[in-house]
């Protein structure tokens, strides 16, 4: 839960600069400086801190209209398999945010107004992104044991710390 | 190989792993990198994974997403669809079906500060449901008429939806929102319609409720105001120019919280309610200059630029203060605003995972050159462009029964688009019309996730009850998708207008 509610909190960071700078602008002719790039920096938290609640409560939208017609030891042979290439997937995804976080690190890549470096926001999105990676791997394995043995997992056992 | 054949191969792959139960945005990621990896090569196809999860996430305008969805979640929280239900009630309340028709009518007034479907027939059928059934009212009527109304809440701007389709086919989401507001009025209009019809061929299905006096009319538009200036506002200033859809959004979430915070202050004891007047003073006084500052300006001809600085100041110090005094409100509401901010991440999250996908798979289908092969494919058909779009439509009804409104949209519009365009349809009409499809995806079975929103609330209501209760709307929705298809100035005559 960790990292979502951090999510919501850049969330509503986002929120109230961008509120700012339109009454700002529109009122006191006085935008705030580098708005845009701060609200993009943001934009790469909140969805990477909030992509690892969805995938925590298994919120990614899917179609189960032919899953719950099936017995449910085949649909874990089906998640089993499903969850492994979303897995991979996002595996690597985060290994690609982890050689651009790398490059932005050793180039020193900064934003253009303020010089925010942006290391760290990549740092953080491909550290979310391997959470996502873990997750859906446990995932997978708890839909491979319910596939082989075919003993139910309990409703919901993650590790509940650190989210 | 082809490469259109590998695009088509990884198309059907990705509609297999669909079909088994894997999350849409993966699947479509996975398909077009790997169709990417395919055509070109390893690294190309890991670039483009990479580029997209991060530089396409990095963006500003994409802001307007989350903003929106919190808009919703505050307005949701807001306790705001009562008032409006109480409003229509004591205006419609006393005809035939009159709490049906009210919560038509509530639906669209909440549709117009809410993005989401979803939302919209969840808040309404918890105020909705419970009048309905006091005054005896048919459940397939009441919940018929939730389900459909709720639907309004994608089409009538701000919407999500909308949104999202604006992002990926790179059209104005300005003018897509301004674009959805007449058929949006219409789909208002036409359910209303539905419901007369109904109950004038067997009144008891809808019993009249009590006629308010005029007093009470006017005194129940006062829970009407914040939502009708929140609308003006947000969608005014789209349609003026003033504000960006991003800037929008912005102003719609903050005006959404405070509203919220003044009905949580209104009903509370203590700190929140002693602050409340204050706040609101202070609020109304800020905008009551910034209007006053407005007309002077048109009056006088000036440009807004030309305000004196003084004045300036004199409005943004009390609307500052009043900001102040309501985040005061909102340390003792800290529990729904932080749910609000929570679920806004969790949503977020979940969009951009289908976004990601879908902007893969959106490129994957640009470099195979498929969309040129259906294209010339389409046009060496022998049929009339209008009966393509027929035939597109019926594809997305079809796809409406098994797919979530969202992953639809994201699913479909990297396929259908190109041939669209190439057609040389309007591609705000066809954004409008296709939420409308959407709509009508939500509330047909199998998967009417409007229907199952109010079974979840009403769980002694059987499914298939609801389902038939709402297929008078059904076909009254086709109806209006018609008449949009024979007349599409219905949705795009109003954007033209625009600022």
């Amino acid at each position: 839960m960790w990292f979502a509610w951090a999510g919501a909190v850049v969330l509503a960071i986002m929120l109230l600069l961008t509120y700012a700078d339109v009454i700002g602008r529109e009122i006191l002719k006085r935008p705030i400086v580098a708005n845009i790039e701060m609200t993009e920096l943001l934009m790469g938290l909140v969805v990477y801190l909030g992509v690892s609640l969805t995938t925590r409560v298994r919120g990614h939208v899917r179609v189960d209209i032919l899953l719950n017609v099936l017995p449910p030891r085949v649909r874990a042979i089906a998640d089993a398999i499903t969850l492994f290439l979303c897995a991979l997937f996002v595996s690597a995804m985060a290994w690609r945010l982890y050689e651009r976080a790398v490059v932005k690190f050793t180039k020193g890549d900064e934003t253009d107004l303020w010089k925010i470096p942006t290391w760290p926001i990549a740092a953080i999105m491909t550290l979310c992104a391997a959470l996502m990676a873990a997750l859906l791997f446990v995932q997978w394995g708890q839909a491979l044991r319910h596939a082989l043995t075919g003993v139910e997992p309990a409703e919901d056992d993650l590790p509940q710390g650190g989210l | 190989m082809e490469n259109y054949v590998i695009a088509a191969l990884a198309l059907g792959a990705m509609f297999l792993a669909l079909a088994v139960g894997m999350p849409i945005g993966f699947s479509m990621g996975l398909a077009g990198t790997l169709g990417v990896v395919a055509i070109i090569g390893f690294e190309p196809g890991m670039a483009l994974l990479g580029q997209t999860a991060y530089e396409e996430v990095i963006t500003q305008s994409l802001s307007v997403v989350p903003l929106f969805v919190l808009m919703g979640f505050f307005a949701t929280q807001s306790g705001l669809s009562a008032g409006l239900y109480r409003a229509c009630n004591t205006w419609i309340g006393h005809r035939r079906g009159g709490l049906a028709l009210a919560t038509i009518g509530a639906c669209g007034a909440f549709a117009a500060i809410c993005g989401s479907s979803l939302a919209t027939a969840a808040t309404m059928s918890q105020v909705a449901l419970p009048e309905m059934r006091r005054y005896n009212y048919d459940m397939r009527l009441a919940t018929g008429s939730i389900a459909a109304g709720g639907t309004i809440g994608i089409l009538i701007p701000p919407s999500v939806i909308l949104v999202l389709y604006g992002i990926l086919t790179e059209s104005n989401i300005g003018e897509l929102f301004i674009a959805g507001i007449v058929p949006g009025i219409l789909t208002v209009i036409f359910f209303m319609a539905t419901i007369s019809i109904i109950t004038n061929r067997n009144p008891e299905l809808g019993p009249q409720g009590e006629r308010a006096t005029t007093r009470e009319k006017i005194e129940a538009l006062r829970d009407v105001w914040g939502t009708l200036l929140l609308f003006l506002l947000v969608i005014g200033g789209i349609y003026t120019g003033a504000f960006s859809p991003t800037e929008a959004a912005s102003i719609g979430a903050a005006g959404a919280f405070n509203l919220s915070a003044i009905s949580f202050a209104g009903t509370a004891t203590g700190t929140p309610k002693r602050v409340l007047p204050f706040a609101v003073w202070l609020l109304v006084g800020s905008a009551t200059l910034i209007a006053v500052a407005v007309v002077w300006n048109l009056i006088a001809g000036h440009e807004p630029t030309e305000w004196p600085e003084w004045l300036r100041w004199v409005i943004v110090i009390p609307l500052g203060a009043s900001q102040l005094l309501m985040l005061v409100i909102g340390r003792y509401m800290s529990k729904d605003v932080g749910s609000a901010l929570l679920e806004t991440a969790k949503t977020t999250g979940m969009i951009f995972m289908i976004l990601i996908g879908a902007i893969i798979v959106n490129k994957f289908l640009l470099i195979s050159g498929l969309a040129e092969v259906l294209g010339s494919w389409v046009d060496g058909l022998d049929m009339s462009r209008m009966a393509i779009m027929v035939i597109i439509l019926l594809i997305y009804l079809v796809l409406g029964c098994a797919l979530d409104a969202l992953a639809m949209i994201l699913l479909t519009i990297p396929i259908f688009f190109p041939i669209v365009q190439r057609l040389e349809f309007d591609p705000i009409w066809f954004g409008v019309i296709i939420v409308m499809v959407v709509e009508l995806g939500l509330i047909t079975p199998p998967i009417g996730m409007n229907v199952f929103v109010i079974k979840g609330l009403a769980p002694s209501v059987p499914l298939g009850r609801i389902y038939r209760g709402v297929t008078p709307f059904v076909i009254a929705e086709i109806l209006l998708i018609i008449l949009l298809v024979i007349f599409p100035q219905i949705a795009t005559w109003l954007p033209r207008t625009m600022g």
